[in-house]
């Protein structure tokens, strides 16, 4: 995008729409009020209004076309009439010959169906309404991780207080995502918090519903136990009373003044799920500058640019390592604009390759329907002929012609809007819910927008060419001959040459994206995770700090819970585990006698707490040396258990056990190694998918109050389900359990929005597939019609059946051909600007880029071969009859 | 003006707003003080169509104006108001005012 200029497509469409008569003065109108906006508020609002400005400036430029167009200067009254008689026309010549309407109308309805669901979630991102006032002002401040690539890490509450001296931002707000116990009248409920180190709502200018927000002495430890609800909770549970304010709750078991409700607009986004706001002081991670938690957003100064903030805050972040190499080595500082920080990396990539996909989905449509319909202008031609000597002009022929494809598309659009709709439905059912985006995604005004849009301007794609050669077709000659010929022979027969190497090309694409793509998800679906997580039960359980203060009381919950759980019968072992396995990041740790040189050489693993029943309950192999055991207590020497991958990355080729390590700095004490087991997390990035280095740790060792129960049973395990939650209650009738999943369940929804992005690309290359089949089909039936004449005749004078197939079959084959290379390459291409992005995919795999060819190819072929044959079984005396 | 032809309420602020910027009355600055004074956000294209219904009835006449920098040297379509357009806003203004006259709201705005 050029600076200070509006956006010059938006520009581009609006000109092309509006009539002579206004089309300076209007684009110019836009492109003062542009200037005068970013003048007043920047250039990203401006740009916001001048995209607003377009879109909205549509329906009456149409209009304004309309009225002003040269066609309806005779008579206003006369395009009316005209325009209903073409569609008259149109209807009945679709009901003449209703197979085409049908075909046409379903492909296109496909082609923006699937466009539509795309673009619906697209849209969030583009046209979502921000929470904040003046979002503009509003930035998010990240940390890039160099030894990950990611570049969305939180921040730490350390981190957070150094960053704070800057220049750059007036407020800068940490937010933690978390949950507590919340026990009053009611039985106890788990609800969502939000940890804020400041007062978030005066930092995006929401005005509280009622109430106020966190004072700054509000947040250090000992302050004040305040709470601000939810606006959504507040409605639900005290139905908006106003008496609420000054009301005591019983949060994680103490005792908290209700101060505020805050503003409805802070349901946004994931922020929805918080049902309650506390000050971040009441956090556990304070000290650790490595507990990485909090997403930092913070207001501008006025007239501060985004660039610069950045500059400032990527050389605190350089600071800041060389300060504290041990636990910011690796990281930087950025900032990054609200709309920006809401979209993850990886998100933004795999929505260009929709985007992507769905446009190729479109053209392969629209070069299906042109094709159809360039040789029903052939068999039509005849009748614009006459028509045109009968007196109609040549654009009332191209009118009429692309009224009818607007019929076409116009219905098109209609049922593609139900199918989007039932798409978006499918993407919520596939992802169970987990996936925010698609259940925020909805058929909006925008989204109708682009569907109208895509609707009006498909006609032209694919109608213009047909209608225009038809119009241009020689009058007289079409008149004499007996039989409308090939649509003006070779060069028609070009067109739609081009237009089956382009469908085909672009579906192979699709298809190899697909097949890469799936075949990388199905990959590590199967993969071995090193890990049996079959007939496993899993459930949160998490200690009130109010009630369990101290460790000691922490420890005896959880031995009491695991003897209690132990006794359910369909029970065949019972752990507990920090949290379940999956992909959990890796965190810096330091090793006896190995000091560090260089930060990047930090070692690194993954941290795992759990009971001495872990392993063996979900059957990861201990390689050498023991286990935990119930002796590994608070009194006794700190031990550890590594992971085959951190001994091959740490300690190759030497012995590990009893060697010493340590988490973090020199507070921490120095952890035995006793022992070597499998591995369970993996990497979150990266293309190949291994166990990352990882150290277990004893729970008796390392009391923490959230933990996961784990339950193997012997039959289904939610059959177990009740049982377990009684077993819990038990130890204390006080404490909910939360999150209940089995392991299979949990690993699926880790995954689901991968599996629920497959699924999509699988649909558009199926559609793409089916369009390429049809587009080759009709273009070679087409052609076999056509020479019907010609194939019997060199039959009748004793050309073999053979020849004759063999013939057809070159040229369907040359074709094909043509468009699978143009196709490979793109493939290419495109595959490796996802095997950068994409977990797991591998950039030329082998069987996909060889296989998805061959399939293309068969289809094709049948395609091919079913005119061919047609052709071959054509009596010859038949044929030369027709003629 | 045809008997029984009203002004409809957008015709009416974009007409009053021609009137009140008297001889800088043209599409962005039109849009921009209707903004000013409704609280609407309006689109540029819905002015022009309204002026352009203006425009065929009578109630406006449009002329060409020079080209400014910040317009991408584009030029300006002024809008004046005709008398059958005064005459209008008059009508429309009396209209209003007859069927307000003796009309009580009480403050919630239910009539009393």
């Amino acid at each position: 995008m050029r600076p200070g200029e509006p956006p010059r497509w938006a520009e581009l469409f609006l000109a092309a729409l509006l009539p002579r008569r206004y089309r300076d003065q209007h684009v110019g109108d836009l492109s003062e009020g542009y200037h005068a906006r970013e003048k007043r508020v920047g250039p990203a609002a401006a740009r916001r209004w001048y995209r607003r400005q377009v879109l909205t400036s549509l329906g009456p430029a149409l209009w304004l076309r309309v009225r002003h167009s040269h066609l309806t200067k005779a008579s206003e009254s006369g395009f009316m009439e005209q325009l209903w008689q073409d569609l008259r026309y149109g209807v009945r010549a679709m009901v003449k010959n209703p197979g085409f309407a049908i075909v046409s109308t379903t492909t296109l309805a496909l082609a923006v169906g699937v466009n539509t669901a795309i673009f619906s979630l697209v849209s969030i991102m583009a046209f979502a309404d921000l929470p904040m006032q003046d979002a503009d002002g509003v930035a998010y401040v990240w940390m890039t991780d160099a030894t990950t690539g990611q570049s969305h890490v939180y921040l730490s509450h350390q981190d957070l207080v150094d960053l704070r001296e800057n220049s750059s931002f007036e407020s800068l707000v940490g937010l933690e995502r978390g949950s507590t116990i919340l026990t009053g009248s009611d039985d106890p409920v788990r609800v969502e918090t939000g940890l804020l180190t400041g007062d978030l709502w005066a930092s995006w200018r929401l005005p509280m519903a009622i109430g106020r927000g966190f004072r700054s002495d509000e947040d250090q430890p000992g302050g004040p136990r305040v709470v601000v609800l939810a606006y959504g909770f507040w409605q639900e549970r005290y139905a908006g009373s106003l008496d609420v304010l000054d009301r005591i709750l019983r949060v994680n078991g103490r005792e908290h003044t209700v101060v505020g409700v805050a503003s409805p607009l802070m349901e946004f986004g994931d922020l929805a799920k918080i049902s309650l706001w506390l000050p971040a002081a009441e956090s556990r991670t304070g000290g650790d500058r490595a507990a990485r938690r909090l997403r930092v957003s913070g207001r501008l100064r006025p007239g501060v640019p985004i660039e610069q903030a950045n500059q400032e805050m990527a050389a605190m972040g350089e600071r800041l390592s060389v300060r504290y190499p041990e636990t910011n080595g690796p990281f930087g500082v950025h900032v990054l604009d609200v709309k920006d920080s809401l979209m993850g990396e990886s998100l933004a990539t795999i929505f260009l390759l929709m985007s992507l996909s769905v446009t190729f989905v479109l053209l392969i449509a629209c070069a299906n329907v042109a094709n159809m319909l360039l040789a029903r202008s052939t068999s039509r031609a005849r009748e614009l002929a006459v028509r045109e000597a009968l007196g109609a002009g040549r654009g009332r022929i191209v009118r009429q012609l692309l009224t009818e494809s607007l019929l076409i598309s116009v219905a098109a659009g209609l049922i593609g809007l139900a199918l989007a709709h039932g798409i978006m439905r499918l993407m919520v059912f596939i992802t169970r819910g987990q996936e925010l985006l698609f259940t925020m995604a909805t058929l909006d005004r925008e989204v109708l927008g682009f569907t109208l849009i895509v609707t009006m301007a498909a006609p032209l794609a694919f109608g213009l060419i047909p209608a225009l050669r038809a119009s241009r077709s020689d009058l007289s000659s079409t008149l004499k001959e007996g039989r409308a010929r090939g649509g003006g022979g070779r060069r028609g027969g070009r067109v739609r040459g081009f237009l089956v190497v382009s469908q085909i090309s672009l579906a192979l694409v699709l298809m190899i994206l697909a097949g890469v793509a799936a075949r990388s998800v199905m990959a590590i679906g199967t993969l071995d995770r090193g890990f049996d997580g079959s007939n496993v039960l899993s459930m949160i359980v998490e200690l009130p700090e109010g009630e369990y203060s101290d460790d000691e009381s922490v420890l005896q919950f959880f031995d009491k819970l695991l003897v209690s759980a132990s006794a359910i019968p369909d029970a065949e072992a019972v752990a507990l585990v920090n949290t379940r396995p999956g992909f959990s990041s890796e965190q810096a740790f330091e090793i006896e006698g190995k000091p560090v040189v260089d930060d990047r050489d930090q070692p690194r693993a993954a941290r795992t707490i759990a009971s001495p029943g872990y392993l063996d309950l979900l059957r990861i192999p201990l390689l050498r040396g023991r286990n935990f055991n119930a002796r590994d207590g608070r009194s006794t020497v700190g031990v550890a258990v590594v992971n085959r991958a951190a001994v091959d990355k740490y300690w190759p080729g030497e012995d590990p056990i009893g060697q010493r390590v340590r988490l973090g700095p020199e507070s921490e004490e120095w952890l035995e190694i006793v022992g070597v087991a499998g591995g369970t997390e993996f990497s979150a990035t990266g293309p190949s998918m291994a166990h990352v280095p990882q150290i277990y740790m004893p729970a008796g060792q390392r009391p923490g109050r959230s933990m996961t129960l784990m339950i193997r049973t012997r039959t289904e395990p939610t059959s177990a389900v009740t049982a377990a939650r009684s077993a819990v209650a038990f130890v204390d009738p006080n404490q909910p359990v939360d999150d209940v999943r089995t392991m299979e369940q949990y690993s699926y929804d880790m995954r689901s929005s991968d599996y629920a992005i497959i699924a999509l690309f699988v649909t558009f290359a199926l559609f793409a597939l089916a369009m390429a089949a049809m587009g080759i089909y009709g273009v070679m039936s087409y052609m076999v019609s056509e020479r019907t004449a010609e194939i019997s005749l060199r039959m009748a004078l004793g050309a073999e059946r053979a020849n004759v197939l063999r013939m057809i079959l070159y040229e369907g084959s040359r074709l094909m051909v043509l468009g699978t290379g143009v196709g490979v390459v793109g493939a290419l291409l495109m595959s490796r600007i996802m095997a950068t992005k994409v977990v797991g995919v591998s950039e030329r795999d082998p069987l996909t880029f060889i296989g998805v060819p061959v399939v293309l190819a068969l289809v094709a072929l049948i395609a091919i071969c079913v005119p061919a044959l047609r052709a071959t079984r054509v009596a010859p005396m038949q044929a030369m009859r027709s003629e | 003006m045809p008997r029984g032809e009203f002004l409809g309420e957008f015709e009416q602020i974009v007409l009053l707003a021609v009137v009140r910027l008297d001889d800088s009355a043209y599409g962005i600055a039109l849009r921009d003080e209707i903004e000013l004074h409704t609280g609407r956000e309006v689109s540029v294209g819905s002015v022009y169509k309204a002026l352009d219904r203006m425009e065929k009835r009578g109630l406006v006449v449009s002329t060409l104006g020079d080209p400014t920098p910040e317009r991408g040297g584009r030029a300006k379509r002024f809008y004046s108001v005709e008398l059958p357009g005064v005459v209008a806003l008059h009508e429309s203004r009396v209209s209003l005012a007859n069927l307000w006259a003796g009309l009580d709201l009480d403050p919630d705005g239910w009539p009393s």
